[in-house]
């Protein structure tokens, strides 16, 4: 028996046996199809279309579905397209929702009604305007600067960013679907309180979420490759830009929690019944649930025009005139002297509590995940038939921890952070 | 050979995509080894029940308190044999009291406790020898924020708090902390080596305050028994010749003063090991805020209000137990060097402030923010009087300048900017 060939037939058998699976790695690990910034813009763009309904001299141009608003000008015929997530609806319920704010027959005949959709059409919506006010002001700005990037974009980056668009798409699609579902139903049994929205209520959810991730994925190349190095300084122009950039991540960030405090919270994907109509049918919505949201969006109020606006076209959100910065000083004829206005201060109270934000923020999504956010608010709020010290006191030592993180969370740091946010903006 | 080489190599194979599987799907995000160990210690003290024999001193009697009682008198009885019409009996006993409404005799005693601490019937302080064991359980467990002592002559200063309030202080910070225990990663060994010394030196002082515990609870409720056991010493603190007759009791202690002695020394040695075990407390819990701070937030946490009380109480209660005053807590010199820091920033708030026009609206401003923030400025309580004047004169040293730029500096920039006080850089 030759030995020697014993081993090196084994040896190529082990070789080739290990060669297999290296090779698959090796294949699934470089088999993506590698992505640019063009290409994401492309994806974005194609999306837009997908749905878009247009408006040509006024007249609506019906698709199957409405989402980016797109107007073309009566004069130069040049289409614009809006690039936010609007979401719009057909037939009957479209009727009543336009501006339910003030839909006070609605709201006299059946209140708890009123609140549901409220909260669903109204608030929900709010939470996407936030959220790609971002994209919409800011990615211009980024792809505009592809060329400049191209040697410092990483790979992995741009391809994360594209597979977040396409998880987007994948939502919108599924959303669409069940809204249809929902308008015909409403068509076929008219507009009341039996319809279920349960579904539709879980998929918006789920648009909402892959929204926020697809921009805060956006948000976080955006920094990271053109804005991480800029500072305030004597650039009147750029403290602007800067500026603006950051009340437009204010939004961004503040949509995201209020989501999670508010409405996410009350989701239960498992359950027929989705909590939140449950919550709204079972008692005082707007004390429980809109107040403290409302509370949250409020602050940004401020005395001066609500942020809170409905959606007829009229700007809700503030920008850097609405600031003035250091650099600026203000002759007060009275006293004959330049006065510095005192907003700086308060913009770099904001940025200190902006950096608490962002330490803790991924904390608190983490715990959030982990824990039983809807049993917790169940018994915070009051619906639970089980007392605050009972329910705390049947918590195992892991899931009182996680509770004080997330207490922690909200009632100090996004707390101090709105609170902070609100400041810029006094006069 | 072949059956040898195949097996080998399929084991190594095996143990290659095992341990892959274990950094792939088992790997613990994060390290619960400093959570876990304070989680034994949160429940050692449970089980040995401190807490709860605290709870039973507080409403333990026999400490010296003075109990008066009523009996609600029906008929006097003439003393037999007596010629005196105003000499009467109570129960078989002897009392000179004045009748003005004919007979009565005592049917029913209505025992009504009123227990004052020391008191005699006027509501002077019976003797100066009682305020020991009354001023000791003030300092270790009054409930509530402040025990004042300006009513107390012989131990002067403002309000104090009791060890078990500032105990319930320190379990909030322990709190906080500990929450964020639970996703420490990676927590090296020397750190966590530290905390398992701390928390050692903990659970020994724990068991020494149960051991004192016990001390105390059971003298104190021998020592009751022995005086119930006896004739209470009885004096009519009054007569209400209408319908009452008073009597007062007293726990022997003006007649049993080595009883009294021995549990005022007990009490005073409780003190001592309480005190001990709250510093060991305090270390644990910085041992827990340092680990927290490295392993959850890179070395460094952004402070916020809530951070900065809870630091605040962590470094007044250290400092306050360490004094070699009297037992109090919270002490003047604490509150005095809070005054101190905060006129010392207010003194350099312009090296640190870009100040424009408006200066003095500017330090008006921040004068009456850290007066009502003065609690807060917990940082600077590390920095000597001596110093502080060093550093305002211009006439620190260099050693001093740097430590004040590097640490100090920085801190005095956040907690100015935590109020709104607004400061570039610094």
């Amino acid at each position: 028996m030759d030995l020697a060939y014993l081993e090196v037939s084994m040896l190529k058998k082990i070789f080739g046996v290990l060669l297999i699976p290296i090779l698959m790695v090796g294949v699934f690990a470089g088999c993506g199809k590698k992505h640019t910034l063009s290409d994401v813009h492309k994806l974005y763009t194609h999306i837009v279309d997908k749905y878009s309904y247009a408006v040509e001299n006024n007249d609506l141009k019906e698709k199957d579905s409405y989402f980016f608003e797109s107007v073309v000008n009566s004069d130069t015929e040049k289409e614009t397209t809006g690039v936010s997530l609007d979401i719009e609806y057909k037939g009957e319920l479209a009727e009543f929702l336009p501006d339910i704010a003030s839909n006070s027959a609605l709201k006299t005949s059946d209140p708890k009604l009123y609140n549901r959709y409220y909260a669903l059409i109204y608030i929900e919506q709010k939470l996407l305007d936030w959220t790609f006010n971002y994209y919409k002001n800011w990615a211009p700005n980024m792809y505009a600067s592809e060329e400049l990037l191209k040697n410092d974009l990483e790979q992995e980056d741009v391809d994360n960013l594209y597979s977040k668009l396409e998880k987007l798409d994948e939502a919108i699609e599924a959303f669409s679907a069940e809204k249809s579902k929902a308008e015909d139903e409403i068509d076929a049994i008219s507009f009341d309180g039996a319809i279920n929205l349960t579904s539709f209520t879980y998929y918006y959810n789920d648009l909402i979420e892959a929204s926020f991730d697809f921009v805060n994925t956006f948000r976080d190349m955006h920094v990271k490759y053109i804005w991480d190095t800029y500072t305030f300084g004597d650039n009147a122009e750029q403290n602007k830009l800067l500026l603006n950039r950051m009340i437009d991540e204010a939004y961004l960030n503040i949509a995201q929690i209020i989501y999670l405090e508010n409405v996410k919270a009350f989701e239960y994907s498992e359950c027929d019944l989705n909590p939140l109509l449950s919550l709204i049918d079972g008692g005082d919505y707007s004390q429980i649930i809109v107040s403290p949201l409302l509370t949250s969006v409020n602050k940004l109020a401020n005395g001066k025009e609500a942020v809170l606006k409905n959606r007829s076209g009229v700007v809700d959100f503030y920008r850097a005139d609405d600031i003035v910065l250091k650099t600026d000083y203000k002759y007060d004829a009275t006293s004959d002297k330049y006065v510095a206005e005192t907003y700086n201060d308060r913009l770099v109270d904001y940025i200190y509590y902006l950096k608490a934000f962002n330490q803790k923020v991924g904390i608190y999504k983490k715990v959030y995940s982990e824990f039983d956010v809807y049993e917790y608010n169940q018994v915070r709020l009051g619906f639970s038939a089980t007392d605050m010290d009972t329910y705390v006191n049947s918590l195992d030592r892991v899931e009182r921890a996680n509770m004080v993180l997330l207490q922690d969370f909200s009632n100090e740091t996004f707390a101090n952070y709105i609170e902070n946010f609100v400041k810029i903006f006094n006069n | 050979m072949k059956h040898f080489l195949r097996i080998s190599v399929t084991l190594v194979v095996l143990a290659i995509i095992g341990v892959a599987c274990y950094f792939f799907f088992f790997k613990p995000d994060s390290d619960l080894k400093t959570f876990n160990s304070l989680s034994d210690t949160i429940d050692y003290r449970e089980n040995i029940g401190v807490d709860a024999k605290l709870n039973s001193l507080i409403s333990a009697d026999g400490h010296g308190q003075r109990k008066v009682v009523f009996y609600k008198v029906e008929k006097f009885v003439p003393r037999e044999g007596s010629t005196n019409t105003a000499d009467f009996v109570v129960g078989g006993q002897g009392y000179d009291y004045v009748i003005t409404n004919g007979e009565k005799e005592i049917i029913k005693t209505e025992e009504i406790d009123f227990v004052h601490d020391f008191l005699d019937s006027s509501g002077n302080l019976v003797s100066s020898n009682y305020a020991s064991i009354v001023d000791y359980r003030n300092v270790l467990f009054t409930d509530g924020d402040a025990v004042n002592w300006d009513s107390v002559d012989y131990i002067s200063g403002t309000n104090r708090y009791s060890y078990m309030v500032i105990e319930k202080g320190l379990d909030e910070i322990f709190d906080y902390y500990f929450a964020y225990a639970q996703i420490c990663d990676g927590v090296k060994n020397s750190s966590q080596k530290a905390m398992d010394k701390a928390i050692k030196e903990y659970r020994k002082a724990l068991e020494n305050f149960n051991t004192q515990l016990n001390n105390v609870l059971t003298y104190q409720l021998s020592y009751q028994l022995e005086t119930t056991e006896a004739a209470p010493v009885k004096t009519v603190a009054s007569v209400n010749d209408i319908d009452y007759m008073t009597e007062s009791y007293e726990y022997q202690l003006d007649s049993n003063s080595s009883a009294r002695t021995e549990l005022t020394a007990r009490y005073l040695e409780l003190i001592k090991v309480y005190r001990n075990t709250l510093l060991k407390y305090c270390d644990v819990i910085d041992n827990l805020k340092n680990i927290v701070v490295d392993y959850v937030f890179g070395g460094e946490l952004i402070i916020e209000a809530k951070t900065v009380k809870l630091d605040l109480t962590l470094e007044a209660v250290r400092a306050a137990l360490k004094t070699n005053d009297n037992e109090n807590v919270v002490s003047d010199r604490i509150n005095a060097k809070l005054d101190d820091a905060s006129v010392f920033i207010s003194g350099q708030i312009g090296n640190i402030v870009e100040l424009n026009e408006n200066e003095d609206e500017l330090l008006a401003k921040y004068n009456s923010v850290v007066g009502n923030a003065k609690d807060d400025l917990v940082s600077i309580l590390n920095l000597t009087n001596a110093e502080m004047n060093d550093i305002a004169d211009n006439s620190a040293t260099e050693e001093l300048e740097s430590k004040y730029n590097a640490t100090y500096l920085p801190k005095i920039v956040e907690i100015l900017n935590l109020y709104g006080f607004g400061v570039f850089g610094g």
